[in-house]
């Protein structure tokens, strides 16, 4: 049998080539410098933002309901948002994608740069952000038609494909979704049928096979038992090489494990963000730490 | 600064009956460690007996603390402070048995040297290293009840005087076995003491680290001591 030569990962070194003597254990990632959560400073080059905040205030007609947040969501990592009822984490999820915008007298006043451009601008096409922008609600929403409609359904408003491409599609997807092996026999059945876990899955999968770049996901499992819970969890573990994941969860717990960095949100202010690791063994604010000790005021 | 309470009261008290555990176990073991000493100052052979037999206190009490630890890890899923003090009361359980075991060696020995009728001048260094970790070991303890990490880093200073002292020790010790042959047998149980004292400053060091870590978040193991204040700056103060 031939022996194959593995190549060389780094050039092999020189006599007097030593390599690097790490320092005393530094955080790869230092989080958001001094108290109240700017942009993400101190993180390394290494993670690029996908989204940009700033500024951004919101209004439920005079209720003013997110108060200048500014945050950076970087690039293919799971960022979850945390923080008690009311605190604007959905509100702020759902300025991502405008979806805000169906209903009167909500007002996002701000920037939400995505890859550079403002998505709160009248200008920026709106069917474009909602194929760059999937979303995910917490209540699984199969539309009544076929498996395969449903996620086909998207894909048919921004392309034209063949049989064949849209069968890739839909396969891909569902692949994608961990899903597949369920339905593959059972593509034409009407997807309300599914199970809540799976249903959701489906969700998913629509939502991933218009190839969008961001996936917003506003409590994902909160309606699902906990072994659907922690597919779901598993998926997005999964997701996150492709896509950049927002995750609002009033699950703490979820967010503790699902996430790479959190961001907690109190009455409509940012407190912290940072990685989650972090957060969860010795955060910054003292407010960030009642919250997710248990010690509620 | 004013700390909320959790909205579990059986889960503040889980926790709060941790810490009085912890303070109660270091209390007896530095007891042990008083009388050890104290029995050997003394020559007094029944208080090395009881010391050398009640290292099962001890023990008793970690397996008690540790388990208490566990089911907070699994029921309750503790984050930032409370996880940082579960894990930081396993550690110095570890480090407060280990110190236990080291007294009751002392004693043991005390007990050898007492029947052997050695002259005093061979083992008044022990008693000098002895009282000196059983005040570092009472001032790691009460820094650990006030959460006082600056405390602790000046007990973990300490260490360096100890390794002196111990320095010291030995070389009056071996002074003496070269002196006199016969000497050897007693000197080598002095020899064994001084390092069972010289291992309860290294664990009472340890006590401090995990005190730090405790209260600032930082892991400051295996690191030498002058970074450790100038790190200790530019974390947070909680």
């Amino acid at each position: 049998m031939r022996e194959t030569e593995i190549p060389a990962l780094r050039p092999p070194m020189v006599a007097d080539e030593q390599p690097p003597v790490p320092t005393h254990a530094a955080p790869l990632l230092t989080p958001v410098g001094e108290g109240k959560a700017g942009p993400l400073r101190g993180v390394e080059s290494a993670l690029a933002s996908k989204v940009v905040v700033r500024n951004l205030n919101f209004y439920y007609g005079k209720q003013h309901s997110l108060k200048s947040i500014s945050l950076e969501i970087p690039e293919k990592r799971v960022t979850a948002f945390i923080g008690p009822s009311g605190c604007g984490k959905s509100t702020l999820l759902r300025t991502f994608n405008r979806i805000y915008e169906l209903y009167p007298k909500h007002t996002a006043i701000g920037e939400v740069l995505i890859d550079g451009m403002n998505v709160l601008n009248k200008d920026y096409d709106l069917n474009m952000l909602r194929s760059k922008v999937g979303m995910v609600f917490q209540k699984p929403t199969p539309f009544p038609m076929s498996i395969y409609d449903n996620i086909t359904f998207g894909v048919r408003l921004y392309h034209k494909l063949s049989r064949r491409q849209m069968d890739e599609r839909v396969e891909k997807a569902l692949r994608r979704a961990a899903l597949w092996d369920e339905v593959k026999d059972k593509l034409n059945q009407d997807g309300t049928q599914l199970s809540g876990g799976q249903q959701q899955r489906l969700c998913i999968a629509r939502a991933i096979a218009v190839q969008p770049e961001v996936l917003l996901l506003d409590e994902p499992a909160s309606a699902l038992d906990p072994i659907s819970t922690l597919k779901i969890e598993e998926l997005i573990n999964e997701l996150k090489v492709d896509y950049t994941i927002v995750i609002v969860t009033h699950n703490m717990q979820q967010a503790a494990r699902v996430s790479d960095f959190t961001a907690f949100l109190y009455v409509g202010n940012l407190i912290e963000m940072g990685p989650t690791k972090t957060i969860f063994t010795n955060p910054k604010e003292k407010q960030t730490e009642d919250y997710i000790t248990g010690r509620y005021g | 600064m004013q700390w909320l309470t959790h909205i579990s009261q059986e889960y503040e008290r889980e926790l709060e009956d941790i810490r009085t555990k912890v303070l109660s176990m270091g209390g007896l073991v530095e007891q042990h460690l008083k009388m050890s000493i104290d029995a050997l100052a003394m020559s007094k052979s029944d208080i090395a007996e009881e010391i050398a037999t009640s290292d099962f206190k001890v023990n008793n009490l970690e397996l008690e603390i540790d388990e208490e630890c566990t089911e907070i890890l699994a029921r309750r899923q503790p984050a930032a402070r409370d996880l940082r003090l579960v894990l930081a009361v396993i550690k110095i359980i570890r480090d407060l048995e280990r110190i236990g075991d080291e007294a009751s060696k002392v004693s043991r020995v005390t007990l050898r040297l007492i029947n052997l009728v050695s002259p005093k001048s061979y083992y008044v260094n022990v008693l000098n290293i002895g009282n000196h970790v059983r005040h570092m070991l009472h001032d790691a303890l009460d820094a650990f009840a006030r959460m006082d990490h600056a405390a602790a880093i000046k007990i973990a200073h300490e260490d360096i005087s100890v390794d002196r002292e111990y320095d010291a020790a030995i070389r009056q010790l071996i002074t003496y076995m070269m002196e006199d042959a016969r000497s050897i047998t007693a000197v080598l149980d002095v020899v064994w003491m001084v390092r069972a004292l010289e291992r309860i400053g290294d664990h009472v060091i340890n006590i401090c680290e995990s005190i730090i870590y405790l209260v600032k978040g930082k892991d400051v193991r295996h690191q030498p001591l002058d970074d450790l204040a100038k790190e200790l700056q530019e974390a947070p103060s909680t």
